[in-house]
């Protein structure tokens, strides 16, 4: 184990996870991850199963949750749980990152937005299919040459070159971070499937599908929920608050979404439904233009109360766990009880404050793990005021220069 | 006394659980007439302790309620049901149509996580799910392949067929690894779980595995299998007497009023778990029956009858024949540490109950946090240990045998343990007051056993003066 310390302060810390974790009979560090992308083990702690159902359903819906209250987590979890099995009739996740648009400082006309799905679909339907080519191969020629024609037209480069790489690597692991992050799946398949999963797109007799971005959309939402056996698609729409531009004013950020909403119901009929993740702020821009031109969507609240932060920090305890313990209280001093909800009764409700926290009493306790040992109060406490002191930090106005 | 086998499962001889067959037909009829109600239970998970009768309720939801009753409520449909053990099945039991269960040597290597062998039993696995839906394509094909045939054979099925309802039984399911169900749910499971007019039943015991799709996490209804009660356990024990070779018509003839009193005794030592049950009954008959003399009464010669300790430590020894053998004699002192625990423990707790059981203090790197860390995961690992509600209890049916073992043929041990629980509660009380309400009626629950034992102790010493 590597403990540094540095004037008795977690935060200064640096410990070896693979050693202090397992020692807690943890398998991972179940509050590392504040970037849900990055956590492969989203899906097995997943709480506010209510909204994660309405993120899957076939209803168009508008998700509104604080920043920092787990949109993103929702949407990677979502993504994650579609491609779990091998050929199942789960929707197909279309993650559509607004933060993504090109730099132009004004909202995305209609034409680009199609553009713009066009390729976050491809991207996300090559490297799904990269990781469950079974249920490509399992399709007839005709389909197989269809989404070929598709991924050459929508793509933001050449399939062959994708494909290359793909039989070079003999993974499709390379694929996730060159074309769509949240695509972190688990069982890849075996090289040799892989290879035939190359050859059987690679055909040298298909083109790219030509036509408007609409109609060329539109194969994709037909193939991708008929031959390809998805139950639907869901636009999952997020980032629209990552971008400078937008983060000053709600207002001005709901006009970037207006003109997808436009298409809501055309799309509806293509079982294409927007799945829109949206700050709170600007929940009333979003749905006063909803309510004006009357097009139909659903509005779900990510709520996080006390109650939900204590299940999410035990829920991730659980799974690191293997479901051995489900709350800190098992490793604690007898004084101790609780651990959870001790830690949120004193925070804001929010689960990456929760997480912060935790994680921060944990580390504490680490530090000291060769001593045998166990959580106790003061772990917790040095956590909370390791919170208020930098929260207070944040808070405090600049300096003044006179 | 050596134990008798009990039975295998008939539907003659089974007994109780309407409310877990309503429950099942309930969710049968929903899913058929609910359409696509987000509402609807479309899992239905039955968990409980050791010898709780859950791979009976499995297999007679299969055989009998799904074959029988259901289609006499539903007889517009067609309902097709699998039953799927992931253990391996008892001696004697005669594999039925549509039965899968798991050879002892696949359990064995599942057990010790031979990953290589997983996916060559799930693709049995799945290829008999295939067969017997009538959709088989290439049943030698791999796994990944059948699976991803099956899910959209399936549901063309389902959409060829709109009367069909399928319900896939798994039992045993929680006590398997990990790894395995990971891969049962990728192949298998999530794609089932997706498609309309399926219902999964599942049943299983110790820490619940979780499941990645939403649909079996949020489509679900669980259900915790309760132990018999007098009247349970007297028709238990009826049936079983009624069928059981070699023995003597006197049983058969034995009145309403003896076999309540006989059942009381039972609960009282095993707590009306149906294995403990079977096995206790089945002793103290016996028993009394070797005993009797030639014209006695059978019924006073049961009521006489007080239990040898070799019943009680056979039934512990039968009850704890799922740890792996080569962990039983190791985990054997720990369990009997804390079988004194009825409301469960923490790590706090074992180094103390430990060394009071070895009758010594608890010094030393044997009784260190790490050291006790290492012995809960093994304990934990056998799925008779689980956290519930704050704290790990043990499996409440082994416990309840443990303790009354312990109690009869150790008496100084038990009373022993029980001293340094309620002492250590009593100082922790002193030392915690945050907590001090928790400790303190721990402390006076371990000091009235003591109080009750030392009045029962005397209540017999006045009796032999």
């Amino acid at each position: 184990m590597t403990i540094v310390n540095e004037n008795d302060d977690p935060d200064k810390r640096t410990l070896s996870p693979s050693d202090w974790f397992r020692r807690i009979g943890l398998r991972f560090d179940p509050y590392v991850h504040l970037e849900a992308s990055s956590d492969p083990y989203l899906s097995e702690y997943t709480v506010n199963l209510e909204i994660f159902r309405v993120a899957l359903d076939n209803k168009p819906t508008i998700i509104v949750a604080p920043p920092g209250g787990g949109k993103t987590a929702m949407r990677v979890a979502v993504t994650r749980t579609c491609w779990f099995d091998i050929g199942g009739t789960y929707p197909f996740p279309l993650p559509y990152n607004l933060g993504m648009a090109p730099l132009t400082g004004k909202p995305p006309t209609a034409t680009q937005h199609l553009h713009l799905l066009l390729e976050a679909g491809t991207c996300a339907l090559l490297t799904g299919l990269a990781f469950r080519p079974e249920r490509l191969l399992r399709t007839s020629d005709a389909t197989i040459r269809a989404t070929a024609a598709i991924l050459r037209a929508g793509l933001p480069g050449p399939l062959d070159y994708y494909l290359t790489m793909l039989r070079e690597t003999g993974t499709p692991a390379g694929l996730t971070p060159l074309l769509e992050r949240t695509y972190a799946l688990t069982a890849p398949p075996p090289p040799d499937v892989v290879n035939l999963f190359c050859n059987a797109l690679a055909d040298p007799g298909t083109d790219a599908m030509r036509g408007q971005a609409e109609d060329v959309f539109q194969a994709f939402a037909e193939t991708v929920t008929g031959a390809l056996g998805f139950s639907h698609i869901l636009l999952l729409i997020d980032g629209i608050d990552a971008m400078y531009e937008n983060q000053a004013d709600a207002r001005f950020a709901s006009t970037w979404v207006f003109d997808l909403f436009d298409r809501a119901e055309a799309w509806v009929r293509s079982n294409t439904f927007i799945k829109l993740f949206i700050p709170d702020l600007m929940e009333p821009a979003v749905t006063g233009y909803l309510h004006h031109y009357t097009i139909a969507a659903r509005v779900a609240h990510i709520v996080w109360n006390h109650d939900l932060l204590v299940s999410m920090l035990r829920k991730r305890i659980s799974a690191a766990s293997e479901e051995r313990f489900e709350s800190l209280d098992a490793i604690s001093t007898p004084a101790l009880t609780d651990v959870e909800r001790q830690i949120v009764a004193n925070l804001p409700p929010l689960p990456r404050v929760a997480l912060q926290v935790t994680r921060q009493a944990l580390l504490r306790y680490a530090a000291r793990l060769e001593n045998g040992g166990q959580l106790d109060e003061d772990d917790i406490h040095h956590a909370i005021a390791w919170y208020r002191h930098h929260a207070a930090q944040r808070t405090q106005p600049p300096a003044s220069r006179v | 006394m050596a134990l008798t086998n009990p039975p295998v499962y008939r539907p003659d001889l089974f007994v109780n659980r309407k409310q877990e067959i309503e429950t099942v037909n309930r969710a049968l009829q929903n899913i058929a007439r609910g359409g696509g109600d987000a509402e609807q239970v479309r899992t239905i998970v039955f968990r409980g302790e050791r010898g709780l009768g859950k791979s009976w309720l499995a297999l007679h939801l299969h055989r009998s309620v799904l074959r029988e009753e259901a289609p006499r409520m539903l007889p517009d449909y067609r309902i097709v049901s699998l039953f799927v053990s992931l253990s391996p099945p008892p001696e004697g039991l005669t594999v039925d149509e549509r039965e899968w269960h798991i050879t002892h040597d696949d359990a064995h290597r599942i057990a010790g996580e031979d990953e290589t062998h997983y996916e060559a039993l799930l693709q049995k696995l799945v290829a008999w799910v295939a067969e017997q839906l009538g959709i088989t394509r290439a049943p030698y094909a791999p796994v990944r392949d059948l699976s991803a045939w099956l899910a959209q054979d399936v549901k063309q099925k389902l959409e060829s067929e709109p009367h069909l309802v399928i319900c896939l039984i798994l039992d045993s399911v929680f006590e398997t690894n990990w790894s395995f169900l990971d891969q049962l749910e990728r192949y298998l499971l999530a794609a089932f779980a997706a498609l309309p007019r399926i219902l999964i039943v599942m049943t299983g015991r110790g820490r619940p595995y979780l499941w990645k799709s939403p649909y079996l996490r949020t489509e679900r209804e669980e259900q915790s299998l309760t132990p018999f009660s007098v009247e349970q356990v007297v028709e238990q024990i009826r049936r079983s007497f009624g069928n059981a070779p070699n023995l003597s018509p006197a049983v058969a003839g034995l009145s309403d009023e003896a076999l309540t009193r006989l059942a009381r005794r039972v609960i009282d030592l095993g707590g009306g778990y149906p294995l403990t049950n079977e096995l206790l009954a089945s002793a103290f008959v016996r028993q009394a029956l070797d005993r009797l003399p030639e014209g006695g009464s059978l019924e006073q010669a049961l009521d006489r009858e007080t239990i040898d300790a070799s019943v009680l430590e056979n039934v512990a020894n039968r009850l704890l024949e799922v740890v792996p053998g080569d962990q039983r004699h190791s985990l054997d002192e720990i369990f009997n540490a804390l079988c004194v625990l009825k409301d469960g423990f923490r790590e706090n707790e074992m180094p103390y109950l430990l060394a009071a059981l070895r009758n010594t203090q608890p010094e030393g790197s044997a009784y260190t946090i790490a050291a006790m860390r290492e012995l809960r995961d093994r304990l934990i690992e056998t799925n008779l240990v689980r956290w519930q509600d704050k704290r790990y209890v043990l499996d409440e049916a082994v416990r309840t045998v443990l303790e009354q073992y312990l109690k009869l043929q150790r008496r100084d041990v038990w009373r022993r343990l029980h001293a340094c629980a309620a002492d250590l509660y009593a100082t922790w009380a002193q030392k915690y007051p945050g907590s001090r309400g928790y400790f303190d009626q721990r402390a006076v629950y371990h000091r009235s056993i003591l109080g009750e034992d030392a009045a029962h102790s005397d209540e017999q010493r006045g009796r032999s003066l």
